[in-house]
């Protein structure tokens, strides 16, 4: 419940990134709750055009101080071996930064190969944002 | 510049200390050439000292790496100081290089063996077919790398020979979603119980499709480290 509180009282950034190439791979929506937690909504395909670019904002969140993050990535629909190395680098940097980074809601397009690469026994995943939030604390 | 050379069984280590510049890429390319003529390609350029590089020393070690390519090894480089990172990732070739972290995660790396073992689920199904020939012949990638693949197939076609100039058409699910086309010869053919282990060497391929399979290795590779803990 108490989750669901910050929800409603959370601060809301527009956030949009388009990759170098000029498409709109992936568009990134910024949230910043009233527990201090960043949930980050990705939306449309992850691949390797668009890594700079996450690696960038996850890097802006960590200079901010912001190290407790949430992924929701219920709207990706493709996700790539370097996209899934860059989950993991922000994995680690968020941790290494006190804080912790959950990925919520992944879609079938995200949670197949991470399960293929036997790598979601290490990344945080939950099914909703309320308890992603809730384990990034 | 100052550079150190460590042999080992397997592989050399170089490591550079000081300005990588015009004046010192000769004598590099000369260290280069001698540790691949008594018999080792597989290299470590250790960076972590070096203040300073130009584009003559980088286009020195695209040459190196290539010649250790050519010898069926590898030229990888560790510890990157930040005026190493900077100029690489200006050039983009930060993803033409593998950079790592440390000397054992590269010789880890370059003892595996070039090209990357595809395991149980991520195996892909490549489609053979010969020009001139209709018949069409189905593989499995057991080994790829980005010049040449290993598969598997259960039904061989006669008309599959060693020298034969073939098309492959397959994809790798885990990298993108548009099909992999490219021209390839067989090199060698080995009977591996009722099926057929094809060794093929790619003739024709795009630079996008090169950069893409030495992306994808590069980073199964790495994905499969972290995930069994290292």
């Amino acid at each position: 419940m108490a989750a669901r509180e910050c929800l409603c009282s959370a601060v809301t950034l527009q956030h949009l990134v388009t990759p170098p190439q000029g498409e709109s791979l992936v568009k990134v929506q910024k949230e910043k709750q009233a527990s201090g937690a960043v949930v980050l909504t990705l939306k449309g395909e992850f691949d390797t055009a668009v890594v700079p670019a996450f690696n960038e904002i996850i890097d802006g969140l960590l200079a901010a101080g912001d190290s407790r993050v949430v992924l929701n990535m219920l709207r990706v629909k493709f996700l790539n071996s370097t996209a899934i190395g860059s989950l993991i680098r922000a994995h680690k940097a968020c941790g290494a930064a006190g804080g912790s980074l959950a990925v919520s809601q992944p879609s079938e397009a995200v949670r197949e190969p991470i399960e293929l690469i036997k790598l979601d026994a290490i990344l945080s995943i939950h099914d909703g944002d309320n308890e992603a939030l809730e384990a990034v604390g | 510049m100052k550079v150190l050379k460590q042999t080992l069984a397997d592989a050399a280590v170089m490591t550079l200390d000081g300005e990588f510049d015009s004046f010192v890429t000769n004598a590099f390319a000369g260290e280069i050439e001698k540790i691949i003529l008594a018999g080792t390609s597989n290299i470590v350029l250790n960076m972590k000292a070096v203040t300073f590089v130009n584009s003559t020393a980088l286009g020195s070690m695209i040459k190196s790496r290539k010649a250790c390519k050519k010898e069926h090894g590898d030229l990888l480089v560790t510890e990157p100081s930040d005026a190493v990172r900077e100029a690489m990732e200006s050039l983009g070739l930060d993803r033409l290089f593998a950079l790592y972290e440390t000397n054992d995660e590269a010789l880890a790396v370059l003892r595996q063996g070039p090209g990357l073992e595809m395991e149980g689920n991520e195996e892909s199904t490549v489609m053979i077919s010969m020009p001139g020939n209709t018949g069409t012949i189905v593989g499995h990638i057991k080994k790829l790398d980005v010049d040449d693949m290993m598969c598997r197939v259960d039904k061989m076609n006669e008309g599959i020979v060693p020298g034969r100039a073939v098309k492959l058409k397959f994809r790798l699910k885990l990298y993108r979603k548009e099909f992999f086309e490219l021209k390839a010869r067989v090199e060698t053919i080995e009977k591996s119980g009722p099926a057929h282990d094809l060794s093929l060497h790619f003739t024709d391929i795009s630079d996008a499709d090169r950069a893409d399979i030495e992306s994808f290795v590069k980073d199964m590779i790495n994905l499969r480290k972290m995930s069994s803990g290292g």
